[in-house]
């Protein structure tokens, strides 16, 4: 046990704040999943045992993961956009297609489903951020420094929209957050953010004249209802408003929660409600925002020990993409934001999208490494910058 | 360019979601809030329990309102999954467009993910058929319920009936929920909350397709108690020889006990059978019924107002006595010229004015009554101070009051006063010869049937009466309301009722008005009367008695609309009932008059 703590690298902090959080996981599924209803069909402990076997292996590629050098990803990326690209075509063409929307892909042989999205999300963000390390001093002009990088954006993002809005919002967020950290002038700045209000007002109109996308419709009724209380599609959240006031500030304890019995999804999309029913407010509700915002700030504080620029905005981005997606699922809990299906990174019972999260948070690591075990690779590809991100 | 900036910039924008977080967090759980109610309606359902309802007996213990478990089929829309519409229809023998639009009305309500009611009632024999298959239809399932059954088939009026509560009756009271049942007319009414017992609740969780599961909650459920049985004072033997006599005819007969104020019998005709308005039957039956030009769903001995005609002598007789207005041994002219009269007379005492109840002789004793020159300068003004008087006696007999009883909807007739003919004609615009029709019971005078049996029970109890009421028992072996055992004594000699009584006795002996409808071996007192009615229609036959003349121990009330003279028809079923009742079955001298009765059909005239 010892050996194998002297062996991992990296930040303690974030390795706990990982373990925790499966930690979570682990006991909020095995909680969800035993109600009569899993019971009855007998399979509680196989979803169990298959949740857990998905952190074990996602531990695993952290670990392995985090002990690569950075520079590998940042090469790798220039192959792999291509792929993600590519498999988000043939997923739109060719996926299945789970609750209408979300495309997965099935791996031959293993008899896992992933979500490209998933992939297209690490390998954009590696991708923008070298591209942005490249073009640094570029950054003023527009043309040259700026279309670049929302080249790569547009087409992924473009992709990922038909299936998932929200996916493609959110990775749209972060790139254009990216940007703003990478020093992107102002002026820019602005034209993409109208831009961008721009495409969502095309889509409005186009989806309101010609009913194109054919999704339009969903995401149309999920915003009015968010912001109707009494409609019936409202009826998740009304559900996931019942299971927080239920846990209110003091916990309840494991194994009590009732609302895993109407509860959808109290094991994925609607599992932070459940966990605050279970953990109270306090112990549930806000430890898990902390663990969030520390695996956050610790990025934000360890990534400038990375002498190049396009590992530290891939840490950033990564961080961000981890804790805006955890956000984005505590909001629809709280019924802040409209129903979007964002699962809790690491909490969720996810499949593979586990495995995702813990390629990025091994990415995170191994950026994060300290001064001594990057400074081997000093004088690689990029410049040496430290000004980037004062600490 | 100050990255530095970016950086905590962002950092801010983080920190301050976060709190946002943490206050919404604690506003969900802290504030009050409308939504959890919805919520938890939704999930945690609050399944009630119905209790069986009180099971009402009659006077010999013979079971008159038991109950029987019926299905309701209900659905929840949102739950259903994709089905076989045409073997469900054909199952439940209903049409798809009734699906259809039941699950259109529920979206339209916002109840989408609501239990609906989609079919009501079904015997336990269609049931058994059905829950076989039930399990093919996600989103379906039963609820059972209990229904009224009649299982004597009388009394339909007496007991009343039990419905689905109706939107001012669920406003009036916070115990019900919109589907339930409450007790609409008679006993059902006015015992409801006995009767109905307490709900309990369950508290459960639903599943995703609508199933009830066993989940232990936070909360304790609560069982349900049981309604409370009742006996009510109906001898059902009686009540059921009383509909058949009033067969073919509209009227109705009220039977007291006059010691105790039970009613034992109260017939509105035409009667119908209670089993017609229970069920899946009722929508459709109770439409004939309200539609029914005889009125049968109208309580003719409680909500029926008639002119009190002749058999108001009596209560004329012991209020003028009380006054001392007359004596027994008064004796006035049968002046036939201001007012008719009938039979070959002249110069009756109060006695003998009942027995051919001389309309002259009336007319002069509430004469004295009314105008005692109380004010010698003003008769308008003597008239008034007289009526006052006269209308405080005749308040006495229970006229004019609902006569405390529990009978929902009695109508209380009317007492003409003071102040309603200074209404009519103007303040000190008439005198007794404006009013002397009320001296015989006709005029603006209105009274109940079962006002008047109720007078027959004061005079049988010769000045006394117990409220009159249904239900003797509240629980096997209980008592009955606290009203129920007052005495209400009306403050006038007993001695005057003695003038009256043998009056009364002589009107069933040879001579008398009622002397043919006579039963062997039992001293029957009565007084026949009738009611003139506009129109040119035949007079309502009127007639009250008790029986026997010492201690009683039945007073009636017979009303048969239209039929004519009281003596003739309504005296006859009166004491045919004593026969019934006294002696438990019909002398071989009576059954011809029984065969009258049972002949005669009045209901076209
Ligand atoms: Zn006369």
């Amino acid at each position: 046990m010892k050996n194998l703590l002297n062996k991992l690298q990296g930040d303690r902090t974030i390795w706990m704040v990982t373990f925790f959080l499966s930690l979570i996981s682990i006991l909020a599924v095995y909680s969800a999943i035993s109600t009569l209803a899993y019971k009855a069909h007998g399979n509680n402990l196989r979803f169990l045992i298959k949740h857990g076997l998905m952190i074990v292996a996602g531990f695993g590629l952290m670990y392995y993961v985090h002990r690569v050098q950075f520079k590998y990803f940042a090469r790798l990326s220039l192959i792999l956009i291509w792929v993600a690209a590519i498999m988000l075509v043939y997923a739109l063409v060719f996926g299945h297609n789970l609750n209408d929307a979300n495309r997965w892909i099935a791996i031959p042989l293993i008899g896992l489903t992933f979500q490209p999205s998933d992939f297209a999300k690490i390998v954009l963000v590696i991708y923008v951020a070298r591209v942005l390390a490249q073009k640094r001093d570029q950054l003023h002009d527009f043309r040259n420094g700026v279309v670049p990088v929302l080249i790569p954006i547009v087409v992924i993002c473009g992709l990922i929209l038909p299936a998932n809005f929200s996916t493609a919002a959110m990775l749209a967020s972060i790139t254009f957050l990216m940007m703003f950290l990478a020093g992107v002038p102002f002026k820019h700045m602005s034209k993409i953010f109208i831009a961008g209000f721009g495409l969502i007002v095309a889509i409005i109109v186009v989806g309101e004249t010609t009913g194109f996308p054919t999704r339009y419709k969903t995401w149309k009724n999920r915003i009015i209802n968010a912001m109707n209380d009494d409609s019936d599609g409202n009826y998740q959240t009304k559900l996931a408003k019942y299971a927080i006031h239920e846990g209110g500030i003091i916990p309840k304890g494991p194994g009590t929660g009732s609302s895993r019995n109407f509860l959808p999804h109290p094991y994925s999309d609607m599992i932070y409600p459940f966990i605050i029913e279970e953990y109270g407010s306090v112990l549930g509700g806000i430890t898990l925002v902390l663990l969030y915002l520390i695996l956050l700030f610790r990025t934000i504080k360890l990534s400038v020990n990375n002498p190049k620029m396009s590992a530290q905005l891939t840490a950033l981005g990564l961080s961000f993409m981890l804790v805006i997606q955890a956000f984005i699922n505590m909001a629809v809990a709280v019924s802040l934001f409209p129903t979007t299906g964002q699962p809790l990174p690491m909490v969720s019972m996810g499949g593979t999208s586990t495995l995702f999260t813990c390629l990025a948070i091994g990415i995170i690591l191994s950026i994060c490494r300290t001064k001594d075990e990057t400074e081997e690779e000093h004088a690689a590809s990029d410049q040496p910058n430290n000004q980037v991100m004062p600490a | 360019m100050n990255l530095d900036g970016r950086r905590i910039t962002i950092i801010l924008i983080v920190c301050v979601i976060a709190i946002i977080f943490v206050i919404r967090l604690f506003f969900l759980q802290v504030v009050n809030s409308t939504w959890r109610e919805q919520a938890t309606a939704l999930t945690e359902e609050e399944i009630p329990l119905y209790p069986p309802r009180g099971i009402i007996y009659d006077r010999e213990g013979r079971m008159l309102v038991t109950n029987q478990t019926v299905y309701n089929l209900m659905v929840v829309p949102k739950k259903v999954q994709p089905f076989d519409t045409t073997s469900l229809c054909k199952l439940l023998r209903i049409q798809p467009s009734d699906i259809t639009a039941l699950f259109a009305k529920a979206k339209a309500r916002g109840e989408y993910h609501r239990p609906q009611l989609l079919v009501e009632q079904i015997t336990p024999a269609d049931y058994a058929a059905i829950s076989e298959q039930l399990y093919k239809f996600v989103g379906f399932y039963a609820e059972s319920r209990t229904l009224r059954v009649y299982p004597q088939s009388v009394g339909a009026l007496f007991l009343g009936d039990v419905g689905k509560i109706s939107p001012s009756e669920y406003k009036a009271n916070n115990y019900y929920t919109k589907l339930e049942y409450i007790g609409k007319s008679g006993i059902e009414k006015a015992y409801e909350e006995e009767l109905r017992g307490v709900k309990g609740i369950k508290y459960a969780f639903r599943d995703n397709v609508g199933n009830i599961k066993d989940q232990e909650g936070d909360k304790e459920d609560k069982a349900a108690i049981p309604g409370i049985d009742l006996i009510c004072t109906m001898d059902a033997e009686l009540q059921k020889y009383g509909e058949k006599l009033m067969q073919n005819k509209r009227g109705c007969i009220v039977a007291i006990e006059p010691k105790t104020g039970e009613i034992l019998a109260m017939v509105s005709a035409p009667t119908y059978d209670p089993n017609l308005l229970v069920g899946r039957v009722r929508g459709h039956n109770f439409n004939v019924l309200t539609n029914d030009p005889q009125k049968p769903l109208f309580n003719r001995a409680t909500q029926a107002q008639y002119r009190p005609g002749s058999i108001f002598k009596l209560a004329q007789s012991l209020t003028a006595l009380s006054v001392g207005a007359i004596t027994p041994q008064t004796r006035i002219h049968c002046n036939r010229g201001i007012i008719g009269c009938h039979g070959s007379h002249s110069y009756d005492d109060l006695e003998m004015a009942i027995v051919h109840s001389c309309n002259p002789y009336f007319r002069e004793v509430m004469h004295k009554v009314v105008e005692g020159n109380r004010d010698p300068k003003s008769r308008f003004r003597d008239a008034r101070l007289g009526l006052e008087i006269w209308q405080e006696y005749i308040k006495r007999f229970g006229f004019g009051s609902d006569l405390h009883c529990d009978i929902p909807g009695v109508k209380t007739g009317n007492v003409p006063g003071v102040e309603f003919y200074d209404k009519w004609y103007g303040k000190e615009q008439w005198a007794f010869s404006t009013i002397y029709s009320l001296s015989i019971g006709e005029g603006e005078m209105l009274v109940t049937p079962l006002q008047m049996c109720n007078m027959a029970c004061i005079i049988a109890n010769r000045g006394w009466y117990v409220p009159p009421h249904t239900v003797k028992q509240i629980g096997i072996g209980g008592k009955p309301k606290d009203d129920f055992l007052v005495r209400y004594d009306l403050g006038i000699d007993t001695a005057h009722f003695t003038t009256v009584v043998n009056a009364m006795e002589k009107v069933l002996q040879p001579g008398g008005t009622a002397w043919r409808a006579a039963p062997k071996d039992i001293v029957v007192c009565g007084k026949t009367g009738t009611v003139q009615n506009a129109g040119g229609k035949e007079d309502h036959a009127v007639f009250i008695c008790f029986a026997p003349k010492e201690d009683p121990k039945i007073a009636i009330a017979v009303y048969t609309e239209n039929a004519g003279f009281g003596g003739t028809w309504s005296a006859p079923v009166a004491t045919l009932l004593i026969e019934k009742y006294l002696n438990d079955s019909i002398a071989k001298s009576s059954e011809s008059r029984e065969k009258l009765i049972l002949d005669a059909n009045f209901l076209d005239r």
